[in-house]
């Protein structure tokens, strides 16, 4: 689905990753963790193009992929983004936000059938009553799950999280991790999932890839990454046993 | 050996004062030994004691025990250290600033082009634009400015026409009010006051709406799901403009004409007397530049909202910040155009 090799990126002059290569599965869920400021959202960001790249090939679906890319390419309506602030677009409701990339690309595409794909995403994540709702109506989680039913109403082949969890209690967290996971069973959508939250790892994470120091550090099943000999990976796992005392 | 007895009571009050006479005290003695037995450890003594051992290395020391909490460790600084900079000299400093001006100017100019171009490639290909939007965008820029725009322009129209009556009423020329006030404001104040008022209104407002969009990742949403953010942002706001502006205009000469109406009536001017005046020196030509001095002011403001929403870069400072920017900017560039079309229209 995702082959990333030798990617190199970063922001002005400074490099945050170098020489990244990995490649995911078709409806795998791949989890990019490390610590923060490790450059995993940076390598969200450059496979998407929000950062181009300043080396190294992203073959999609075997197909190379050149940043920057023009906003109009396939490339951006077979993906989907989960932005850490959801992004919801405050001007518009919950379901015209969710229309928004069918009534974008596809304006002469009727309304009413719009809205009612709109309406099927919007039950899938919960969400179908509040649909006439502003985004500064919802909850963070409600916030987060509207996002999910935007990313998901082109039918993407991927979907792009970044921190899905951050800002949300325990609780909420749970029951997003349960919805991501349960939608990636029923639609087979491969996931990139960019955070640190050991709780969500440890239910959603199938394929893990861990950054440090600006690169690889390790990349393999979860399941194999517990079991890890290198030293920040189990620092990782265990915190508070590899870790030293303030 | 001198003993120096280091107080119990040193706090936010005193600890300067303490400070002072014990490092007195140490500068008169050769050596000296600090008596701990009262000490109470809070953040004011130990900083005081870590000053003296610092400015008395050689006279002063701390037993092990104390040190260690004196002392805190600095291990974590190298993270944050910074490069040893020379300050630039003066004409890499001009250099540099000239430089980034002119990539500003740069992009200012793209999103200007951009902009044209988005909105007339709109007129044959509707994509990424939202319906209704220019209707609301209108309704928001124009139909609700109407009431300050007419108030303005009404008290300005007033002002001026009042104080040009006392003057012309010296010599008589009383019956010149209605000229007056049509000419100056069909050609000059009717265009620049509704851009001032739209540049402080409404400059500020799309500044502040893209900015929140660019702090809050929607502009990057847009383009990660394949929409033009020009496009979907500025097309609507520029045919709203552009079909608001001359209205809004044309509202404002109205209202300036009115004010010099009631100041004509209050010269015993007849009302009738008035209309014959403001229509005889009332030319097509200057209602025509009018228009096209209202739609290119309302072109730069547009384009200064955008241009510093779009270059938000960091949180909600930084909006309210580019926010008051986007205002002096826009109105310095309207006053300035202004100027240009003067030169041009009437020299």
């Amino acid at each position: 689905m995702l082959r990333v090799e030798n990617l190199t990126a970063g922001y002005g002059e400074e490099i945050v990753l170098k020489d990244v290569s990995f490649s995911i599965e078709n409806g795998e869920r791949f989890v990019v963790l490390g610590e923060s400021g490790c450059g995993k959202s940076t390598l969200m960001k450059a496979i998407v193009g929000l950062v181009p790249p300043f080396s190294g090939d992203i073959f999609f679906k075997e197909s190379k992929i050149v940043h920057p890319l023009p906003e109009e390419s396939d490339f951006y309506q077979k993906i989907g983004i989960l932005y850490q602030s959801s992004a919801l677009i405050t001007s518009l409701t919950l379901e015209e936000n969710v229309m928004l990339p069918i009534t974008m690309h596809y304006p002469e595409f009727s309304l009413k059938t719009a809205k009612d794909i709109a309406g099927e995403k919007l039950a899938m994540v919960n969400l179908y009553k509040a649909k006439n709702k502003l985004p500064q109506e919802l909850s963070g989680g409600m916030k987060k799950r509207g996002a999910l039913a935007r990313a998901l109403v082109l039918d993407p082949d991927i979907i792009f999280f970044d921190e899905p969890q951050a800002g949300l209690d325990p609780v909420t967290a749970r029951e997003l991790d349960l919805l991501f996971i349960k939608l990636n069973e029923q639609f087979k959508t491969t996931y990139f999932i960019v955070t640190h939250e050991l709780l969500s790892i440890r239910r959603s994470a199938q394929k893990v890839l861990m950054l440090a120091d600006n690169k690889v550090l390790f990349s393999g099943t979860y399941e194999d990454a517990l079991k890890s000999d290198i030293y920040k990976v189990k620092r990782f796992f265990n915190v508070d046993k590899y870790s030293k005392d303030v | 050996m001198k003993t120096v007895k280091i107080p119990s009571d040193i706090d936010f009050k005193n600890g300067d004062k303490i400070y002072l006479r014990l490092a007195e005290e140490i500068s008169q003695n050769d050596e000296v030994t600090f008596d701990l037995s009262e000490v109470k450890l809070n953040s004011v003594t130990k900083a005081v004691l870590r000053k003296l051992c610092n400015n008395f290395p050689e006279k002063v020391s701390l037993p092990d025990d104390i040190e260690k909490e004196v002392n805190y460790i600095r291990d974590d600084e190298s993270q944050f250290e910074e490069k040893e900079s020379v300050p630039p000299q003066f004409f890499i400093r001009v250099g540099e600033y000239v430089y980034a001006l002119y990539g500003k100017a740069i992009f200012f100019f793209v999103i200007m082009v951009d902009m044209i171009y988005y909105s007339f490639q709109f007129l044959f290909n509707k994509k990424f634009v939202l319906k209704h939007d220019t209707t609301r965008n209108a309704y928001y820029i124009g139909y609700k400015a109407i009431p300050i725009v007419f108030l303005l322009a009404f008290l300005i129209g007033f002002t001026i026409a009042l104080q040009a009556a006392i003057q012309l009423a010296k010599m008589g020329g009383q019956t010149y009010i209605a000229m007056m006030s049509t000419m100056i404001m069909t050609k000059e104040l009717g265009p620049l006051i509704t851009a001032i008022i739209v540049a402080g209104r409404t400059g500020s407002s799309i500044t502040a709406e893209i900015g929140t969009m660019v702090v809050m990742e929607e502009v990057d949403a847009l383009k990660t799901m394949g929409i033009k953010p020009f496009k979907f942002l500025l097309v609507p706001k520029f045919w709203a403009f552009t079909l608001v502006m001359p209205v809004l205009t044309m509202i404002a000469n109205i209202a300036g004409i009115t004010g010099g109406l009631i100041v004509s009536t209050i010269y015993n001017i007849p009302v009738n007397a008035f209309i014959t005046q403001m229509l005889d020196s009332l030319l097509m030509k200057d209602i025509f530049w009018g228009t096209v001095k209202s739609i290119s002011f309302a072109w730069v403001i547009l384009a200064v909202g955008s241009f510093k929403g779009l270059n938000v870069k960091g949180g909600a400072d930084a909006v309210g910040i580019a926010t008051t920017e986007s205002v002096v900017v826009s109105i310095f560039m309207v006053v300035a155009l202004d100027a240009i079309f003067s030169i041009i229209l009437y020299t």
